[in-house]
């Protein structure tokens, strides 16, 4: 038992190295949109790949962690890296040896094509569909919530190759290029600075190379993906970075917020921060910050049993939206103030935290599903809903 | 990071598992109320080592640290065996740091565990410390006093109120033989270590506390059917079970952090403490809370085990007082003290 975090120290302060020279003002300034830049990127992966030989999850969480404390959050590219992670398990051999290596330099961006705008949660009810015409599939249909697929290069994307079989028999996976004809990327606004996507497909033609896992079989592929974005510890020589950072996003919005209510006093003249009331919401965000780091950094092999990475991702996403409501209340009428006036409070975190929080228990599994997984498939509980 | 218990520590686990599968099944836990004292699993416990490998009998051993005893107050808290494990380690802890003030005779008894020493959380007010625990089955207690932190005798033991955790806790009197283990500011700063480690402990038992009635539950909710199917199908049910579940993984691992940061010297050991109990505290309730509920009516009812683990979920940290005070230590370790009046 070893609960010290300080061997990440080196780590830490690489990261702090590179992102000196390799991330400029203008990047790290853009706090509250998605720094989705490949250029960057690129960059990241070629020092992550000359730096961190043989890495283990720890340390890349330990990267993902120092990046999101300096600005840049790593999401769009965990979603790569899980793409990568994938392909590692069930890519063909010509996925291994020639996309893998692309996708862990960062040449491939990837966007996860899986929800319709008419199946959400049920993801297997996907009615995009791919039909054979010799050494080539053609797609028609369309998929909501693509995020980052404006700057994708690839949509990892579920199909229906057989509609006549029960839902999850007849699914198929791609790795559709971004730049084939027929593939349409609209942006989404959302409540929070960064756009999602809406794709539509229209006789896309993608070679058989791009199919990734066996025809009909793209249920078990999507179930080692998304063990992948559950904070799974899947067997794979890919690391997979914490999808959702739920820890730095509670201890960003924590830290500016304290700062500003030590700096702010109110109309009698007292300090915000000494309000007993205030202190007391402040320290209870600290314990859920302290527990969704726990949970997040858990590494006993012996507590890897199904459904603990669905339990992180629920309790740390869950965590965040109750500490974003306490930090808006505690900065009442001020709190109101966008991030984008001069006049916000906490540097913009609060009104930040509290528009992006929802969305985080509902992308990459909403919390619904994952009590669903861990009542399931850790408690051995019967379904409680149909197939 | 690595959060395995070691293979030495597991096997310690085991002994006191095997221990209270045999000697504290629910139905012994019900004998021993109201009191809430079994003399003789105490007295198998005392031979197993639980309080004297505080203080290592055996010359160039390694005395076992708090990361030790909360491991063990996760097994007893679990099956809510009715010893005074916290409050006896703490006392060894407390004896243990100021060795040199002690008197061999002392030191004798504490490995014996005769008389019972406690710890009182309250200080000494005109001889008396408030609800101590176990106070009705101490003959010593460790207390911070007017002269400061004092090893001394319980004078005449008074018995305990009946309370809703149906705990030994009573009042202490100071006895006639006293003995000063630290004065002025460092009795101070003894006193409040002691009440960190009762802390890290109580939240250790509750965390185990909290797994019993989660088991309990879960294992009800697999068996009771209505509307003709198992009400363990329902997605209420799972949904508060599965958050109980992620709760208590991090109460665990927040448990065992505090215990280990105390060990090994860290700066935020305190902070951890605190925010161990309060978490624990509050897991502990809720699921305890729920884990009644989902038995309906019968759970409500004296015949049904669950309220066993309900009224302890909430009596355990309270004997220390009001969490919200707790809260506010935590803010002013975490956030500083609140700046002097304008």
């Amino acid at each position: 038992m070893n609960f010290d975090s300080t061997d990440k120290e080196r780590i830490r302060e690489e990261v702090r190295t590179f992102l000196q020279a390799n991330a400029d003002d203008e990047l790290l300034g853009r706090r509250f949109t998605w720094p989705v830049d490949g250029t960057f990127y690129r960059a990241y992966c070629r020092w992550r790949g000359d730096n961190f030989d043989g890495e283990d999850v720890g340390i890349l969480r330990t990267v993902a962690e120092e990046m999101d404390l300096a600005g840049i959050e790593l999401t769009p590219f965990s979603q790569t890296i899980l793409v990568g992670a994938t392909l590692s398990v069930v890519g063909s051999d010509y996925q291994k040896e020639t996309i893998l290596p692309q996708v862990l330099n960062g040449e491939i961006l990837c966007a996860l094509g899986y929800t319709e705008p008419d199946s959400g949660s049920d993801v297997a009810a996907a009615t995009t569909g791919a039909q054979r015409d010799g050494d080539e599939w053609v797609i028609n249909g369309q998929k909501i919530f693509t995020s980052q697929a404006e700057v994708a290069t690839h949509i990892f994307l579920l199909t229906r190759t057989n509609p006549d079989v029960p839902k999850h028999k007849g699914l198929t996976l791609f790795l559709v290029p971004v730049d084939t004809p027929g593939v349409e990327v609209r942006e989404l606004y959302t409540l929070a600075p960064h756009p999602t996507c809406v794709t539509f497909y229209t006789d896309v033609r993608v070679s058989d190379e791009m199919r990734v896992g066996a025809i009909d079989e793209g249920w078990p592929t999507m179930r080692v993906a998304l063990e992948f974005e559950h904070y799974g510890t899947g067997k794979t020589t890919v690391p997979v970075p914490p999808m959702a950072p739920s820890a730095t996003l509670i201890n960003n919005v924590h830290d500016n917020a304290v700062e500003w209510a030590r700096q702010t006093r109110r109309l009698d003249g007292t300090r915000v921060m000494d309000d007993p009331s205030v202190r007391s919401r402040l320290a209870r965000i600290a314990i859920d910050h302290e527990v969704t780091r726990l949970l997040d950094y858990r590494n006993d092999p012996a507590l890897a049993e199904p459904g603990t990475g669905n339990g992180t991702k629920l309790f740390g996403t869950e965590a965040y939206v109750r500490a974003t409501s306490a930090l808006m209340d505690i900065a009442g009428a001020e709190g109101l103030i966008a991030q984008s006036e001069p006049t916000t409070v906490a540097r913009g975190w609060i009104d930040y935290a509290f528009r992006d929080a929802p969305v985080r228990t509902i992308g990459g599994g909403s919390s619904e599903i994952m009590r669903d997984a861990i009542a399931e498939r850790r408690l051995g509980l019967p379904r409680n809903r149909g197939k | 990071m690595d959060y395995t218990v070691s293979d030495s520590d597991l096997e310690l686990c085991d002994g006191y598992r095997r221990l209270f599968e045999k000697n504290c099944t629910l139905e012994k836990v019900r004998e021993a109320e109201p009191l809430g004292f079994d003399e003789g699993l105490w007295r198998r416990m005392l031979e197993m080592g639980a309080v004297s490998m505080v203080v290592s009998p055996i010359e160039g051993e390694a005395d076992a640290g708090l990361v030790q005893s909360a491991l063990v107050a996760e097994v007893a808290g679990r099956c809510l065996a009715p010893v005074p494990l916290v409050e006896a380690t703490v006392a060894a802890r407390v004896v243990k740091d100021q060795a040199s003030s002690v008197p061999p005779v002392w030191m004798d008894n504490l490995m014996a565990g005769s008389p019972l020493l406690t710890f009182a959380l309250r200080p000494v007010v005109d001889d008396v410390s408030r609800l101590a625990p176990s106070g009705a089955v101490a003959g010593a207690m460790v207390a911070l006093a007017t002269e400061g932190l004092v090893l001394c005798s319980v004078d005449a033991p008074q018995p305990s109120p009946h309370n809703l955790g149906t705990a030994p806790i009573a009042d202490c009197r100071v006895g006639a033989t006293t003995v000063v283990l630290a004065a002025g500011e460092s009795a101070r700063i003894a006193h409040a270590r002691a009440i960190r480690d009762w802390k890290v402990l109580t939240a250790s038992a509750l965390v185990g506390l909290a797994e019993g009635a989660f088991q309990i539950a879960l294992d009800y909710v697999k068996i009771r059917k209505a509307f003709g199917v198992l009400i363990g199908s329902f997605q209420t049910v799972q949904h508060r079970l599965a958050d109980h579940r992620v709760a208590l993984d991090g109460a665990t691992f927040l448990c065992r952090k505090a215990a280990w940061a105390i060990d090994t010297d860290r700066e935020d050991a305190q902070i951890l403490a605190n925010m161990a109990f309060l978490y624990a505290s509050e897991v502990a309730e809720q699921v305890a809370t729920d884990s009644l509920h989902f038995h309906g009516g019968i759970g409500y009812t004296m015949e049904c085990d669950i309220q066993m683990f309900f009224r302890r979920a909430k009596a355990w940290p309270l004997v220390l007082g009001d969490p919200q005070s707790v809260m506010t230590e935590l803010a002013g370790q975490l956030y500083r003290p609140v700046e002097a009046a304008r």
